[in-house]
């Protein structure tokens, strides 16, 4: 009797783990010849993962995507699938090979190691059964639509997803954009399509298409919304002055800011001001980091209760900032915050200040609001430590 | 004595103003070839050659002599030459990526190719060609510089495609760009017809095809004769190439292609090539007949005629009297054209072959009396003299 117990257990276990198993994606094993044998005996494509240990939505992708049931079904039957730490072993050289640069970066390959289909980043399940499917379609495969180019295709129409491929593939799409953008007249641009192809790779404040953008902003509004168009603008301008800013060239900064102040974008003063507290965090010079911060969130994120947290506890974590007059700012920040939401968050932040203060008194009574304030799903055992360790 | 002295006193003159005629090419090693160009500031001007290639040889003796071509090289470039196969040859080959010959290279202080060419050049094209390769904004490493940097000027782009083209370099890309927004209209102009002859070329593309439609105007704005030649020479080629594939689909396509075209020499064209592809397939019964087709069909000259005939005799394969006998119609033709050494050393050589000794020796001899002295002296005539050696031994 108890012996038999014991086999039920075990073909109970046994079944289980065989569930398991067929959940979700199964990678296959070996090296990278043996991968590309198994696709050309098998005469399927490979799916390949190329991962690193360290990698955030690698990590995610892993745990959320590949282990759907449909995701897992899909790629099961049309894919041999393999995964590689990029970083280790063979992956090192095959990074190389592939021209790897982010990740992760999934990639498509024949039996012949020859790449049909590429993309980089974490995506939802949905996302990624359609990018297999697609990775499938010679019709809109990266290699497909290569070969179309290549037989001298180009209406506008198929340039433009032949451009969308090749930026999600991540190879350069300068030279085509050129070439798409030369013959179109104004009217041509003002189209929903023409502002999708701007917005999605047009990124320089010098191009012609920019200039065009900003200029034709009210016509774009009418054809998209005013959002769409200005968030455009706002990014491109915040791309370019964080690329001045990294350059370390203090005259390319300068003629940036110029360029953004002088600029016709709607919120130019606030791209400014935000990107202002980076530059003086980077330089650590903390005491005008601290004024940049004050009058960024003064000026433009007084109604944000989250934002004006965020900094507050920024200002506790650095410690390089200890000076009172810092201090008091901060809090001064975080007490507006409250005064727009009391929560658990920005209650936690005003103890955490208050402690770095020193007035540990006020401390004690805050962190308590925050434990009163915090939602049952929130985990206050941080703030428990911290009145713990005051109470000493 | 002073007679003596004063005639060596000219030919060391002479030999200098020979040596000062042309381009002057430096010796040294790279590395002092380098040094050089450093120390006077101009570019390096490299004839990759090696000593078997025909194009390169002809350069020597024609445009590298050439003396405007040698003033201007001389002036602004450190010209230097290099056998690819000896010497350092082989590390500059590797270096540079030089796979034809003879490739022109002119390349700076930091070894950076900025213009490149290839193959053999008259000297008013290769004076031209090094104009381009001093001026920045029109070699081509300043072409591409300005390809990169968005000009996308219809002129501008074709002098791109011309450059790539003279360098050897891949320009299908640009050359689909160019087209797919290029009008009709816009397309027939001289430029483009320009385009069009040396850039495609290839009677499937619908650019050719376009051409060909719109020939007339094309007529009007580069001349018939222009026109005429280009399509000769395209069709000519297309042919060629389709017979040379050994793809036996492609050849018969090639045939439909042309005999469709409407262009007045494609039948004879057809012809001519078909002789070709028939005696490489050792076809010989159709070999033949199309010869027979070319020499009724179309006006060719006697000595084509003479040359086939000359062929049929010597071809060991073709024994069959009437298959003969239609050679011997040719020859006749191309005799009464003309009588000419060469046509009556051909009937000789097909009499013979037909057992008629007679005859035979009787033409060899028309032949050998009809010979111009230049081909006596080199000999051309000798396959007669011994022709009539074999003919009196049979008889």
């Amino acid at each position: 009797m108890k012996i038999t117990k014991q086999i039920l257990a075990s073909i109970v276990y046994l079944s289980i783990s065989f569930v398991g198993l067929a959940q979700g994606i199964e990678f296959r094993e070996g090296n990278w010849a043996e991968v590309k044998a198994m696709a050309k005996t098998e005469n399927k494509l490979i799916f390949f993962d190329a991962n690193t240990s360290w990698c955030g939505p690698c990590k995610w992708l892993a745990k959320n995507t590949f282990t759907d049931k449909v995701v897992g079904d899909f790629y099961n039957q049309n894919f041999i699938s393999y995964e590689l730490d990029m970083e280790k072993g063979e992956g090192v050289a095959l990074a190389d090979e592939f021209k790897i640069k982010a990740y992760p970066t999934l990639l498509f390959l024949d039996g012949g190691g020859n790449i049909v289909h590429r993309t980089a980043g974490a995506m939802d399940a949905e996302k990624f059964l359609e990018l297999g499917r697609v990775a499938l379609d010679p019709k809109r495969n990266l290699a497909g639509m290569e070969q179309r180019y290549k037989n001298g295709e180009r209406s506008q129409e198929f340039i433009r997803k032949y451009l969308a491929r090749l930026s999600e593939a991540g190879k350069p799409l300068k030279e085509i954009l050129d070439w798409y953008f030369y013959p179109l007249s104004e009217d041509d641009l003002l189209t929903k399509d023409n502002f999708e192809v701007i917005s999605k790779y047009v990124n320089s404040p010098d191009s012609p298409q920019f200039r065009f953008l900003m200029k034709e902003g009210e016509a774009y509004g009418q054809i998209v919304t005013a959002k769409e168009v200005n968030d455009k603008i706002y990014n491109v301008y915040q791309s370019h002055l964080f690329g001045a800013m990294y350059s370390n060239d203090s005259l390319k900064w300068e003629i940036a800011k110029a360029e953004v102040k002088s600029s016709s974008m709607e919120n130019s003063d606030k791209l400014l001001a935000y990107v202002d507290t980076y530059y003086f965090s980077r330089k650590k010079d903390w005491k005008t980091y601290v004024d940049a911060v004050n009058h960024y969130i003064t000026n433009y994120e007084l109604d944000n209760w989250e934002s004006l947290n965020r900094y507050g506890w920024q200002i506790y974590k650095n410690t390089d900032i200890t000076d009172q007059v810092s201090l008091k700012l901060a809090l001064s920040w975080v007490d507006h915050s409250i005064q727009l939401k009391n929560c658990y968050a920005n209650n936690d932040t005003r103890a955490a200040l208050l402690y770095k203060m020193g007035d540990k008194k006020r401390a004690i009574k805050a962190a308590n609001q925050a434990i009163a304030a915090a939602t049952a799903d929130e985990d206050t055992s941080g703030t428990k430590e911290l009145i713990a360790q005051m109470s000493k | 004595m002073n007679n003596f002295k004063f005639i060596s006193l000219v030919l060391l003159l002479t030999s200098q103003l020979g040596l000062a005629q042309g381009i002057e090419f430096r010796t040294g090693t790279w590395e002092e070839i380098k040094a050089m160009a450093k120390k006077e500031n101009k570019l390096i001007f490299f004839d990759a050659y090696t000593s078997w290639c025909g194009p390169c040889k002809w350069m020597d003796k024609n445009t590298f002599l050439d003396k405007e071509t040698g003033d201007f090289y001389n002036e602004n470039v450190i010209a230097f030459k290099q056998d690819m196969e000896k010497g350092e040859g082989p590390m500059l080959l590797k270096k540079f990526g030089i796979s034809q010959f003879p490739t022109f290279l002119f390349i700076d202080e930091n070894e950076e190719v900025v213009h490149k060419g290839m193959g053999a050049k008259e000297p008013a094209v290769f004076i031209e060609f090094a104009k381009q390769a001093i001026d920045p904004a029109l070699r081509l490493e300043g072409l591409k510089v300005q390809y990169k940097d968005g000009d996308r000027n219809p002129s501008f782009i074709r002098r791109y495609l011309f450059a790539l083209r003279d360098a050897g370099e891949g320009r299908q890309e640009v050359l689909d760009w160019y087209l797919s927004y290029t009008t009709d209209e816009q397309l027939l102009s001289a430029e483009n017809y320009e385009l069009i002859k040396k850039m495609i070329g290839d009677p499937y593309h619908p650019k050719f095809m376009f051409l060909e439609k719109n020939r007339s105007t094309y007529e009007r704005l580069v001349g018939a004769k222009e026109v005429k030649e280009m399509l000769y020479n395209a069709y000519n080629t297309f042919l060629v190439m389709a017979m040379y594939s050994g793809d036996k689909d492609r050849w018969e396509n090639a045939k439909i292609r042309t005999g469709e075209s409407g262009f007045e020499d494609a039948g004879k064209l057809i012809t001519m090539v078909s002789i070709y592809y028939y005696q490489r397939n050792e076809q010989w019964d159709d070999y033949i007949l199309s010869i027979d087709d070319y020499v009724n069909d179309y006006n060719i000259s006697g000595g084509d005629m003479a040359y086939y005939a000359n062929e049929i005799a010597r071809n060991d394969n073709i024994q069959r009297k009437d298959q003969l006998n239609l050679a011997l119609g040719w020859i006749n033709r191309s005799i009464k054209m003309e009588s000419k050494y060469r046509n009556n050393h051909a009937k000789a050589a097909l009499l013979l072959k037909m057992g008629n000794t007679k005859k035979a020796l009787k033409a060899a001899e028309t032949a050998l009396s009809l010979a111009t002295d230049e081909e006596k002296e080199k000999s051309w005539t000798a396959p007669t003299v011994a022709l009539i050696k074999k003919i009196k031994e049979s008889a």
